[in-house]
């Protein structure tokens, strides 16, 4: 074959492998742009609007003001599906993946149980898991595991290569029972005494160790402490993908690829695993707001996190400014698993919080913040 | 990290795994004279490696680019531009050698094949990964 006619040949292939590539197998970024709204429209189109609607498959959004009148104290709305095209419409019933606000919640059980006296904060975690191979090194206490000054990496090494090939491949990089989790702590070391760094297998020890000294498992431990009495009822723990709530939200990235839940029962406590909706976050918020809910002394700060944040039981403590300029201290936890992201947050003075849910890897911090700080209630 | 910037590592394997082998498979449909400006398509296993790490350069560019801040129409190009080096690849190979000698003058069959499977291997991985 003569060269030029070669050239258009592979020329013309190309374009037409090409055209068709992006139709079948494209990417397809997901969007909030007229996708379905249930729940306040309102606050639904407040919530789009803060956080950007490219990239976001489905948003739940519960707003609290404990100032307002009853029928106005809990603003809950929902944009968006629980998975591709022609999939159910998300509600503010619908779960989604927590992420790291576990963690939050398992500061509240901490708090709980050291309130009833089962354990103390300056207790060093070793005693808590005898016979594992943590019992012995364990020496940083559990207020220093709530507060990441533990020692511990924020993964063992071993999770490092799963978590590095699960950013391309989507899948679940956690695995392993509590046992395995407490035995690469034991690896790594937990010798107490650090600096702030943030520790995801800290956090899993923690509640782990709790669990232990409960004598039962931490989903279901965390279920009697914290989720029944604040009557939390659709939130769950999910430890294999069987246990995954068949209506929650799928998780997906940003640009359009859909990747597994995270599920693994050593992890739990540090947030895999773990999902809720925006109405139970909103009942806890309302009573962490109205101080009954358990364990809400770990909403109080105990030390420094960083230049301009101080940490409670996880719960994380900062200043931030709202349009008019006025300083609000914001007790807040967030979370983001490969395809969720999540927040919670409560301006304690001024009797609100927030709850952000949402299929994406964008962060929606600042949304949730911007939420915050603009208020609840109508005009 | 923004956003951008995580994606200018896809599109920079992009540029060195597919954009630029791509000129040489040009060279090689033309069959013109070898220019030292320009990459050279030297022989079948280096065709075969081409368009095996474009592929993967495509695959990680999909998985790995902000698509909800950049028009899909540039992954459609970039699908086009891969296309091109893989199917140039096959129509180059007959006037191609099956092995040619480096720059130095070396023949080195079990390392060029090696090299090329492992490209193959690659790209399969990322592309099943997906599916």
């Amino acid at each position: 074959m003569r060269p030029r006619p070669r050239l258009a040949l592979a020329v013309g292939v190309s374009v037409l492998l090409g055209v068709g590539a992006t139709a079948l197998v494209g990417p397809a970024p997901p969007t909030l742009a007229d996708a379905p709204v249930t729940g306040d429209a309102d606050l639904a189109a407040r919530a789009v609007e803060a956080l950007g609607p490219e990239g976001v498959r489905a948003l739940s959004v519960a707003v609290v003001d404990t100032t307002a009148p009853p029928p106005e104290q809990v603003r809950l709305a929902a944009v968006g599906t629980t998975a591709g095209a022609g999939s159910p419409p998300v509600d503010p019933g619908t779960p989604f993946e927590t992420g790291s606000v576990a963690k939050a919640l398992d500061g509240l059980l901490l708090a709980d149980m050291v309130d009833r006296g089962e354990v103390r904060l300056d207790e060093r975690v070793g005693d808590l898991v005898p016979g594992s191979p943590l019992a012995a090194d364990g020496e940083a206490t559990l207020q220093e595991l709530a507060t990441h000054r533990s020692g511990l990496p924020r993964l063992p090494r071993s999770a490092l290569l799963p978590a590095l090939m699960s950013r391309y491949s989507g899948g679940d990089p956690y695995s392993g029972a509590p046992a395995d989790l407490l035995e690469d702590a034991a690896g790594a070391g937990a010798p107490g005494g650090a600096e702030p760094e943030y520790s995801n297998l800290g956090a899993a020890v923690l509640g782990q160790a709790l669990a232990e000294r409960a004598g039962r498992p931490w989903p279901d431990l965390l279920a009697e402490r914290v989720l029944d009495p604040v009557g939390m009822t659709s939130t769950s723990v999910a430890t294999t993908p069987a246990e995954v709530p068949v209506e929650g939200a799928e998780p997906v990235r940003a640009n359009g690829s859909e990747v597994e839940p995270w599920t693994a029962a050593g992890w739990a406590p540090a947030g895999v695993g773990p999902w809720s909706t925006a109405e139970d976050l909103a009942r806890l918020a309302t009573a962490l707001l109205e101080a009954s809910a358990p364990g809400a002394r770990a909403l109080e700060p105990v030390t420094e996190h960083s230049e301009d944040r101080e940490i409670g039981l996880h719960w994380i403590v900062s200043s931030e400014t709202a349009g008019d300029g006025g300083e609000h201290v914001v007790t807040w936890h967030n979370g983001g698993t490969a395809g969720s992201r999540t927040f919670v947050g409560l301006d304690r003075q001024r009797g609100r919080a927030v709850v952000v849910l949402a299929s994406t890897d964008r962060s929606v911090d600042a949304a949730a913040v911007e939420l915050l700080l603009q208020g609840a209630t109508r005009a | 990290m923004p956003d951008l910037l995580v994606a200018a590592l896809p599109a920079g394997l992009f540029v060195v795994w597919c954009l630029l082998p791509g000129l040489g498979t040009v060279r090689a449909l033309l069959d013109s004279e070898p220019r030292r400006a320009l990459p050279l398509l030297r022989d079948r296993w280096q065709a075969l490696e081409q368009g095996a790490t474009a592929v993967l350069a495509l695959a990680l560019l999909a998985i790995m680019a902000p698509w909800h801040l950049v028009p899909v129409a540039l992954w459609g190009l970039a699908a086009a531009a891969t296309a091109f080096v893989a199917v140039g690849g096959v129509l180059a190979a007959p006037s191609l050698p099956r092995l040619a000698a480096d720059r130095r003058g070396r023949l080195r069959p079990r390392t060029r094949a090696l090299s090329a499977l492992v490209a193959v291997a690659l790209a399969a991985l990322v592309v099943l990964a997906q599916v």
